[in-house]
């Protein structure tokens, strides 16, 4: 009957939400511990074993220069990761300030803030991450700053609209009548009220920040190909892909799209586990 | 005699359980009668309503029973033949006229491909039917109405149109599912007065759903009151308002406000839980002021009463048997 | 029952209205471009002159400045800028001296085939697999389409473009990999196709995921509504309620979150111009990166900004031919009727 399949999918949904903190877990895990997992090292040029596809000693290949694919799939996993977390991490924290500010005070205020905002917003992304960066070193850092400093608009107008409907509510205006200050208003009543729609927009984002830093090394203006990120191997697989090197191109893809999927299953398990309680 | 039902059955398979929504109900009705169908929220007759009209989607489903119209099963029929007796065998009034009309379609779109989608004429002479027939509801700017939109109107007028798109095809029975339930009582007086008109002159047959007995008191001809997924009165109507059997019927009855009364009577305890219903007992023997061992143990049956009523309470049965009258096994 | 007159006049001062509500978005669209162009390493020299200032001298840089009126105050400059924008004039570009205006309009029709393909491909695959989706819900179908659109929302579209080329290009042969036609074949339409229909495939594909979730959630909510019970009550075919009822509805959210992902499918369209060196736009702003041409990029910001803007419009226009609702808000007072 139908509602077994609707069951099921409950069922299934938590199945993939598991499989995907699992497999997080685990790339999370290999990450970090790459130096041990690989005799190679990211960077070793060897130039006996140039464009060689997989076989025992290189299971996933090398590259144009003879490294090891799957050592630097390992060790580009750093920077990926590295790069997302921190990235949302900064997006968040601008966000939240610029949303509570806006938010909270209301009014005209709101209405620039939120124009400004909307101008950000009109521009194609990739577009707005390449203005920035051009201006900054390249390097890890700017990458993380730019992206984290193009991704706090939807954190922002989260919470600035979360933060208009929650002070219509009663409990809210309770506060403001017993003379609580401004500050603990924002910490105690409406911040703690937005926690959960902002920490599945996060977790979505991290996501996100994983594929913008990899588009951004694959276009050249990320990661300099000597240090591996998934994307400026991308970048590498696409000029032999001419000439049929597929490995070079399919197993960096395929961990970005792995880490990606799996971060998007376990968003999306929170976000339903928690909207049912509510 | 326009439609006969026998022990229909619907029922909601959820993860938490089987609800028995209508639980055995039977019943007849007659071309040019009004059955008014009475009874809480919950208790089953909305749900009547849709299995007639072959409504019930999942979980839900008929699972047993005849609902026979004009001699033909409707139950054994295909999807595809059941689509085509609803808006020209049975049509429905719904309860809300809001969120009954699709807002982004005009009214004359709307009534309009209801009488086309029955009848082979030009879009033209649909339109005709459609104005006349507002026309017939007291809505006099037919043509204005037709190039509206449902949110363009009051809820009394929006009442009216729904009334018309379900007569357009002048079905052999309509089924009213709470029609003024959402509107003000001035209006709710008009669109009885207008249901009450059409009747007469299409001498169709009603089943008027509501829970509101003085609005029954004035429309209906005979009326089944519904507990908890199944019948316990059925009869005429005025000897159930003088002499009601069931104890149910008793409490609904007095528990209207009369004019002067200081107390509002109610029925102690809440609606039953519909999720898994024990089948062995009286589904109201919580709340039965004269409930007794045997409404537990056992589940009692329609059976005629002296005055011709059909009750299904054990008080009522051991009545009849002293009486000698007939009882009915379900 | 906007007939005559009436209906016109009043689309009319909704496009304007909506027309003045972009305003503010575009001067700061423009506030955004110019101070991205003085943010040039501190120096507003170097953004005129790109990479050619680093070999300048010191003097040279000097007089530059002096020339073009840099050591005036800030505001005075934006606004001696935008009065030059406003004409059509962003600047040179100093790799080839041509002006930045016309560099970018050469480019433009390409992005905008590209885009416009991509779009109208999605909408069609969405509408196909979103409405399915719905009225199938919770059958296999609807599972397997579930899963698809997550690995599609996780897929970098520059990822599919590279596999895709892989497969249609490098091993069967059938597609070519690059450019929007082949030599000595300007004026082919074949050709064009197939040049076009890898990297709009891409572009569809990738950001199908997002599109069919939301199409199948707007279709169930729909599905879901009284309106749609009733129809069937009267016997509408179950053709008809899908397709005119349930989808007339559905679709208005749909169109406002299109326009709104605009920025997003456009940010695409570059990416995949760049794998495919499809000669648009977005190609262009990255060489111009690369290239450090800050004319250059800050005129394809600003011509992106007013792209997306437009479209916004556009589809705002779309939604009030399409929403009654809408319609009646701005008439409201010339229908209102007492009940009868």
């Amino acid at each position: 009957m139908l509602s077994e399949g609707r069951f099921l999918q409950k069922i299934g949904k938590h199945c993939l939400a598991r499989l995907g903190i699992t497999i997080l877990l685990i790339l999370i895990a290999v990450a970090l511990l790459a130096p041990f997992l690989t005799t190679y090292q990211p960077t070793a040029v060897d130039l006996y074993a140039v464009d060689q596809g997989p076989s025992l000693s290189h299971p996933m290949g090398t590259d144009n220069l003879g490294r090891d694919i799957l050592t630097r799939c390992l060790y580009g996993g750093r920077v990926s990761l590295a790069v997302g977390f921190t990235a949302v991490a900064i997006s968040l924290a601008l966000g939240i300030v610029y949303g509570t500010i806006s938010g909270f005070v209301g009014g005209w205020l709101d209405k620039v803030m939120m124009g400004i905002m909307d101008g950000f917003l009109a521009l194609p992304n990739i577009l707005l991450v390449v203005a920035f960066y051009i201006f900054l070193e390249p390097g890890l850092t700017s990458v993380v700053l730019v992206i984290g400093g193009t991704s706090w608009m939807q954190v922002a107008r989260l919470v600035r609209t979360q933060f208009f409907s929650l002070k219509q509510q009663e409990f809210v205006q309770a506060a403001r009548v017993l003379n609580t200050p401004g500050y603990k208003i924002i910490t105690r009543h409406l911040l703690p009220n937005c926690f959960v729609p902002v920490m599945v927009m996060s977790i979505i984002n991290i996501g996100h920040a994983i594929i913008t830093e990899s588009s951004l090394s694959f276009l050249g203006l990320g990661i300099p190909q000597h240090e591996p990120s998934w994307g400026n191997m991308l970048m590498g697989g696409q000029m032999t892909l001419l000439k049929g090197s597929w490995w070079q191109t399919v197993f960096p893809g395929m961990f970005i799209v792995i880490t990606v999927l799996s971060i998007n299953f376990l968003g999306d398990a929170i976000r339903d586990s928690l909207d049912v309680r509510r | 005699m326009v439609l006969q039902v026998r022990n229909l059955q619907t029922c909601f398979f959820t993860p938490q359980g089987v609800v028995r929504a209508v639980d055995r109900l039977s019943f007849s009705l007659q071309a040019g009668k009004v059955l008014g169908l009475v009874g809480e929220s919950g208790s089953g007759k909305s749900m009547t309503g849709l299995s007639i009209l072959g409504l019930i989607d999942h979980p839900g489903r008929t699972t047993a029973g005849e609902i026979i119209l004009k001699g033909r099963d409707l139950l054994k029929l295909t999807e595809e033949e059941r689509e085509r007796t609803r808006g020209k065998e049975v049509g429905m009034i719904f309860q809300d006229p809001l969120t009954s009309l699709n807002p982004v379609l005009t009214i004359g779109y709307q009534i309009t491909e209801t009488i086309l989608s029955h009848q082979r004429i030009s879009k033209r002479e649909a339109w005709e039917q459609g104005v006349n027939w507002l026309k017939r509801l007291g809505l006099t700017h037919g043509d204005r109405i037709m190039n509206s939109y449902p949110f363009q109107l009051s809820g009394g007028m929006r009442q009216r149109v729904m009334i018309a798109a379900a007569l357009a095809l002048q079905p052999d029975l309509l089924i009213a599912d709470e029609p003024t339930t959402a509107l003000d009582l001035t209006v709710q007086a008009q669109i009885i007065q207008e249901i009450k008109r059409l009747q007469k002159e299409n001498a169709s047959a009603i089943i008027f759903i509501t829970h509101d007995l003085g609005v029954v008191a004035e429309l209906a001809d005979e009326i089944a009151v519904m507990y908890a997924g199944s019948l316990v009165e059925y009869g005429e109507i005025e000897k159930i308002f003088d002499h009601p059997q069931h104890p149910y019927t008793k409490a609904l009855l007095e528990s209207r406000m009369n004019l002067g009364e200081k107390q509002v009577k109610f029925i102690p305890g809440l609606p039953p839980n519909l999720n898994n219903l024990p089948v062995d007992q009286c589904s109201f023997a919580p709340r039965c002021p004269m409930v007794c061992q045997r409404c537990w143990e056992k589940r009692p049956f329609l059976s005629f009463t002296s005055s011709g009523q059909l009750a299904a309470c054990h008080l009522v049965e051991d009545r009849g048997r002293r009486e000698n009258s007939v009882v009915i096994g379900a | 029952m906007e007939r005559g007159g009436v209906g016109e006049k009043i689309m009319a001062k909704y496009a304007f209205s909506r027309l003045l509500a972009v305003i503010p978005i575009l001067f700061i669209l423009s506030i955004l471009a110019f101070g991205l162009m003085h943010m040039a390493h501190g120096d507003p020299a170097v953004a005129m002159y790109g990479g050619a200032t680093e070999k300048m001298r010191e003097s040279d840089r000097e007089r530059i400045r002096e020339n073009l009126g840099l050591n005036q105050p800030l505001p005075v400059q934006y606004c001696k800028w935008l009065s030059q924008a406003v004409q059509g004039n962003l600047g040179v570009s100093y790799l080839d001296g041509r002006p930045v205006t016309k560099i970018i309009q050469e480019r433009i029709p390409a992005t905008l085939l590209l885009s416009f393909s991509g779009v109208l491909l999605m909408v069609i695959l969405a509408l196909f697999f979103g409405v399915i989706s719905a009225v199938q819900q919770y059958s296999f179908f609807d599972h397997v389409i579930t899963v698809i659109s997550f690995l599609l929302f996780s897929i970098p579209s520059f990822w599919l473009a590279l596999i895709l080329i892989l497969v249609f290009s490098v091993y069967l042969g059938w597609l070519p990999s690059a450019g929007i036609n082949s030599l000595g074949q300007e004026g082919n339409l074949l050709d064009l196709l197939q040049h076009l229909i890898l990297p709009a495939l891409v572009l569809a594909v990738s950001h199908l995921g997002g599109y069919i979730r939301f199409l199948r959630s707007s279709m169930l909510e729909v599905l879901n509504q009284d309106y749609i019970r009733v129809a069937r009550a009267r016997g509408i075919s179950q053709k008809a309620i899908l397709y005119i009822h349930a989808l007339k509805n559905a679709i208005l959210p749909f169109i406002t979150y299109l326009g709104l992902s605009l920025p997003s499918f456009l940010a695409g369209t570059f990416v995949v111009e760049v794998v495919f060196a499809w000669p648009g736009m977005g190609q262009l702003a990255m060489e111009a990166a690369r290239d450090r041409n800050y004319l250059v990029l800050m005129g394809t910001i600003l011509f992106s900004g007013l792209l997306v803007v437009f479209c916004n419009l556009l589809a705002d226009l779309l939604c009030f031919l399409m929403d009654p609702r809408i319609r009646y808000r701005e008439i409201r007072g010339h229908w209102r009727d007492s009940s009868a």
